[in-house]
């Protein structure tokens, strides 16, 4: 099972063994003090697997009434979020918008040969602002995704010459990813922009429970 | 990540005075040696398969426009269709590679491509074996570096990678984020000059309300603009720039006729 998929196996049990026709496949969902809802925006990947389809409209959802639910999550609220404007999220590479955080490889003695094999951790940043802005995500797998993806892409790009740049490589890997994980960092860190991103997330799949279950 | 961030500085500097420590006690190996003597080489300094590149080229048979229903064309991928000889060298130019040129360099190996970094088609080349062997994220890293140095093509195809990961890993679904993200990375592509991003787009997301989401799509846009040419300005080469393709109204006349019934009428096509 994929581990970004946790959440979405939680949501759908529930609903799944509460007779529902819901599937684990969601494209969002909140959960309130009273249950789990599952709803979806978007529709349905196409029946041939994904290839090259379009989406159908498939719409479910629990056999609750829409008005129930949403009164449901107009009293329990996502914390500090205003669900008709919630938070974007907007992935940005390895970087933020106030520090530079390189995208390209960093090498103390070979400086231009390791920075000219280009933006080579930017696909694999891009897809842990994601992970990390996604709700109900772990931490743990986010991280361990990082420094895999990293090592992956410089393998690919470095070809013959990784070998040369493999310390720096796996270094910045592990500083990136791993190194989030050492105890003053994760405490004091790296656990809070997690933390962050995280109600991020939650305030976006409550905005769009809002939105799915009361218009 | 604004945190994040912070973490990450005060990491790198422990990690880069550890890591330049050891490098410099174990010296310079022969990898080394190659690493640092191959910067950035387009791939026709690669004799041998430069000579491949342009084997394959020369023995592509000569075509020649043809008439085909307009229905036909507007139900296949529109971004691979030349209505015109200039439509078809932009093709050309953006790296537009049918299963035949691929398989026509499929005796190029990995390592020279991988050592031709600012070679577009070299480039484009080596992210669709990747994407073909489901290696993702690397192909996407490579193909984004082709489209820095001017492959459309290899961009739209690593946002379609991309996607299709994200839904296949989300049970089928797509999560508003991807589907933000993925107009964002069209919208990037019709910037570079590809007018058919839309249909593109259109295939996945036939319904997606562009006006609800336009902030976000607007920022990512950008961003994405940015990492493109950031990758460029560390090779030290110019990153690419807008090259409109031709044909955008012809393009959009087809579409309507073919919605107005006219999916039996013939159109001029320009095969590869």
């Amino acid at each position: 099972m994929k581990k970004n998929n946790v959440l979405g196996l939680v949501m759908g049990t529930i609903l799944v063994s509460g007779g529902v026709t819901v599937t684990t496949a969601y494209a969002g969902g909140y959960c309130t003090s009273s249950g789990c809802y599952v709803w979806e925006t978007a529709p349905r990947w196409g029946s041939d697997g994904g290839g090259s389809g379009s989406y159908d409209n498939t719409t479910t959802y629990g056999p609750e009434d829409p008005q129930m639910i949403c009164a449901d999550l107009k009293e329990n609220p996502a914390p500090n979020c205003n669900a008709d404007n919630p938070p974007q999220l907007v992935v940005n590479g390895c970087g933020s918008a106030t520090v530079d955080v390189p995208d390209f490889l960093v090498s103390f003695f070979k400086p231009l040969p390791a920075a000219s094999y280009g933006g080579i951790f930017t696909e694999a940043c891009n897809k842990h602002d994601v992970c990390y802005g996604s709700w109900g995500q772990p931490k743990s797998s986010c991280d361990a995704d990082l420094k895999n993806d990293m090592i992956q892409a410089a393998k690919t790009v470095l070809g013959i010459g990784y070998p040369a740049f493999q310390v720096e490589v796996e270094g910045q890997a592990w500083a990136y990813s791993t190194g989030l994980a050492w105890g003053p960092i994760q405490a004091f860190i790296s656990q809070p922009a997690f933390d962050s991103a995280q109600a991020e997330g939650q305030c976006r799949s409550y905005a769009g429970s809002v939105q799915y279950f009361c218009h | 990540m604004s945190s994040k961030v912070v973490a990450i500085a005060v990491l790198s500097v422990a990690v880069a005075a550890g890591i330049a420590i050891y490098a410099y006690n174990r010296g310079g190996g022969k990898a080394e040696q190659d690493a640092m003597g191959t910067a950035t080489r387009p791939l026709a300094d690669y004799t041998a398969a430069g000579r491949e590149l342009q084997r394959a080229a020369a023995e592509k048979p000569a075509t020649l426009p043809k008439e085909v229903p307009v229905g036909s064309i507007i139900s296949e991928d529109t971004r691979n269709v030349a209505l015109s000889e200039d439509e078809r060298a932009w093709l050309s130019r953006h790296h537009y590679l049918s299963k035949q040129d691929l398989d026509a360099t499929k005796n190029i190996p990995d390592a020279t491509l991988q050592e031709a970094r600012t070679d577009a088609r070299a480039q484009t080349i080596l992210g669709m074996r990747l994407l073909e062997r489901g290696e993702i994220i690397p192909a996407a890293t490579v193909l984004t570096n082709a489209a820095s140095h001017g492959s459309v093509y290899a961009y739209e195809e690593a946002a379609v990678a991309l996607l299709k990961q994200q839904v296949e890993n989300n049970n089928g679904r797509v999560d508003p984020i991807y589907a933000n993200m993925f107009r964002a990375r069209m919208e990037v592509a019709k910037i570079m000059g590809d007018h058919r991003a839309d249909a593109l787009f259109a295939q996945y997301f036939p319904n997606y309300d562009s006006r609800s989401n336009a902030q976000t799509v607007q920022l990512q846009t950008t961003e994405y603009l940015r990492q493109l040419g950031s990758n460029a300005q560390a090779q030290g080469t110019r990153a690419a720039g807008p090259d409109p393709r031709p044909n955008a109204d012809l393009w959009d006349n087809l579409q309507k006729l073919n919605e107005a019934g006219g999916s039996t009428d013939l159109a001029t096509v320009y095969p590869p």
